[in-house]
């Protein structure tokens, strides 16, 4: 079990430094490198001192190191728009952004998996068809048109929710006014995942539901429901663990649209601004950090993988 | 973002089909031509739509504002008076083209990569796929927000962008293909008759491969139009007054309360468009996958 998890941390740690080349290199593409995004209309006097000052005349590879050991130190540099550190910016905004990641996560795997099962148990009745239609449709709608299309009818039309904001200004009822405000960012950030676990578990647990040993524990007598529980769920839960690892990057992806959509305060919004105005200290900083926090979580994956698969420990 | 890709061909056998043999299957199944002819259709249509209509999609009209069915304006006019119709067929021309264009590369990128990854192996095969995994491991969305950061907004700017940050799928699939038929006979019998690495991989493994990568194809066009409305969308991609439908859409946020279906229009065609594309992966890869043919039969 030891030899997996450290093999899997070296193989993680790698990919982190090459997530920090490719973003270092990308940023460094730029002729005359980051100076130039801090303002086009310098005189050449003023990039060539701006220049020296941020270092950029020395040798790439010093560059490189001086800022990885800053990264590695905890700054990420400043804003160019508004000075601040980065850091300090992300952190502001990062509890926003978590509340919503959590509430879609966890709508996906409440909804997600129970349908899926049902579908699986179910196959080819008429709510197995339609959901199977709905989660084909889901995975093709836009993200920011469900979101506008759910405003429209939910908040201009029926006026039942909020059309954006994470929380309206004197509420009284501080918890109840952010789920109203966290249904349907959570709902459209989920959307696409959701769609995607249904499918998945529908068509693991249908073949697993196949196999001989499933017959073999009917043949033995067992209640159905332990059959589902003691033998076929945990079996085809296997590759459904897999695809949610896989669907992490992009949901922290849908989050910086579904932000923008909602004016939900968080690092989506964050990132998409500093991208508009070429803000490149605090996009990188985001980039990485999601990067991280992607690479981190897929770990956390494979650490649950074994409890479901006993024989990856011996790999 | 996509569908399960890989097919499961444990069925058939040790030797590969003839290019004529791929093409009859994906001619005899029936499922992919309603998607295909849909996509046929909206591309005929964005070539002709430019020309047959009478209006200019910059063509401002400040006494028609917000107009919603009319004779004179079949779909509706916008908030300055643009013609609803016409700038929905020049968004439809710029998100085909941005489409098309952004899977072109990332399917020749990741084939590319893939195939040379699979066939040599070895270090070459190490370094290519720690890279993809790196890049896999970035969420995409942000990865094409840092490299337009550093090139800026525009139409050949995200073409660029989208069709290098989605090669990576392409590119697994094809080396897992490759390694799949590097160890078959065909490829043994034609090195032995002395043709070049190079040679093989072209003409020998990679027509193989033209199943996978045909449904790759249509999953990452899929994907690429989605990313060019959602970049459009926030300003980052196609600028007004060009019009896209990414950033018809999010002009009409703020005309939610009077003229509705401003939103639902844009939307509407971008949702049909990828639910096409998603279609046409789908019959594709329903042609090829022996389970799903075995199912059918049934």
């Amino acid at each position: 079990m030891s030899r997996y998890l450290v093999r899997r941390l070296i193989h993680a740690l790698i990919t982190l430094l090459l997530i920090s080349l490719i973003t270092f290199t990308i940023i460094h593409l730029a002729p005359g490198g980051p100076s130039i995004l801090a303002d086009p209309e310098m005189s050449q006097e003023e990039a060539a001192i701006l220049r020296h000052n941020m270092g950029l005349d020395q040798p790439l590879y010093v560059q490189y190191i001086k800022w990885l050991y800053n990264i590695l130190r905890g700054d990420f540099g400043r804003s160019l728009l508004h000075g601040q550190p980065v850091l300090q910016m992300i952190g502001a905004r990062l509890r926003a952004t978590v509340i919503l990641a959590l509430a879609g996560i966890t709508l996906t795997l409440v909804v997600g998996l129970p349908l899926g099962v049902l579908c699986a148990l179910h196959r080819n009745s008429w709510p197995d068809k339609m959901l199977t239609l709905l989660t084909f449709g889901t995975i093709s709608i836009p993200p920011f048109w469900l979101g506008i299309m759910l405003i429209l009818i939910f908040a201009v039309r029926l006026r039942w929710l909020p059309s954006a904001g994470m929380r309206t200004v004197g509420a009284d009822t501080a918890s109840l006014d952010l789920v109203s405000h966290l249904v349907m960012p959570a709902l459209v950030l989920a959307s696409f995942t959701l769609a995607q676990v249904i499918r998945y578990t529908r068509s693991s647990l249908g073949d697993v539901l196949r196999e001989n040993y499933i017959l073999v524990a009917r043949a033995k007598g067992l209640a159905e429901q332990t059959v589902l529980t003691r033998h076929a769920l945990k079996n085809a839960l296997i590759p459904v663990v897999t695809i949610i690892g896989l669907m992490l990057p992009g949901l922290v992806g849908g989050a910086a649209i579904t932000e923008t959509v909602f004016a939900w305060p968080g690092i989506g919004r964050l990132a998409v601004d500093a991208a508009f105005k070429r803000d490149y200290p605090v996009i990188m900083g985001i980039t990485i950090l999601v990067s991280i926090a992607v690479i981190v979580s897929n770990l956390l994956v494979d650490l649950v993988y074994p409890l479901f698969d006993p024989r990856i420990k011996m790999h | 973002m996509v569908a399960q890709v890989s097919l499961d061909r444990s069925k058939t056998g040790t030797t590969g089909r003839t290019p004529m043999q791929i093409w009859r299957r994906i001619i005899a199944h029936h499922r992919g031509w309603l998607s295909l002819s849909f996509l046929v259709f909206l591309y005929l249509f964005s070539l002709i739509g430019p020309r047959a209509l009478p209006y200019s999609p910059e063509q401002i009209d400040l006494s028609n504002r917000l107009v919603l069915f009319s004779p004179a304006h079949p779909l509706g006019t916008d908030e300055i008076g643009r013609d609803n119709l016409v700038r929905l067929v020049y968004g439809a021309r710029i998100s085909l083209t941005v489409g098309v264009a952004a899977t072109l590369i990332s399917v020749g990128v990741g084939t590319l990569l893939g195939a040379v990854s699979g066939y040599f192996g070895g270090y070459l095969d190490a370094i290519i796929m720690r890279l993809t995994d790196a890049f896999l491991a970035i969420p995409l969305f942000f990865l094409l927000l840092t490299v337009l950061t550093l090139l800026g907004s525009g139409t050949g700017n995200i073409i660029a962008v989208i069709g290098l940050t989605s090669w990576m799928r392409v590119a697994r699939l094809v080396r897992g293909e490759t390694i799949r038929f590097k160890v078959m006979e065909f490829v043994e019998a034609a090195r032995v008759v002395g043709a070049r690495d190079s040679r093989i991989i072209f003409r020998h493994i990679l027509v193989q491969c033209v199943p996978t990568i045909g449904v790759a194809a249509s999953f990452n066009a899929a994907f690429a139009i989605l990313a060019e409305s959602a970049l459009s969308y926030l300003g980052l991609g196609v600028q007004p007054p060009m019009p896209s439908w990414g950033n018809m859409l999010a002009a009409s946020q703020n005309f939610l309360w009077n003229a509705p279906q401003l939103a639902v229009l844009p939307g509407l065609a971008i949702f049909a468009t990828v639910l096409g594309f998603n279609a046409l992966g789908e019959g594709l890869r329903g042609a090829f996958d022996p389970y799903e043919a075995q199912e059918r039969r049934k």
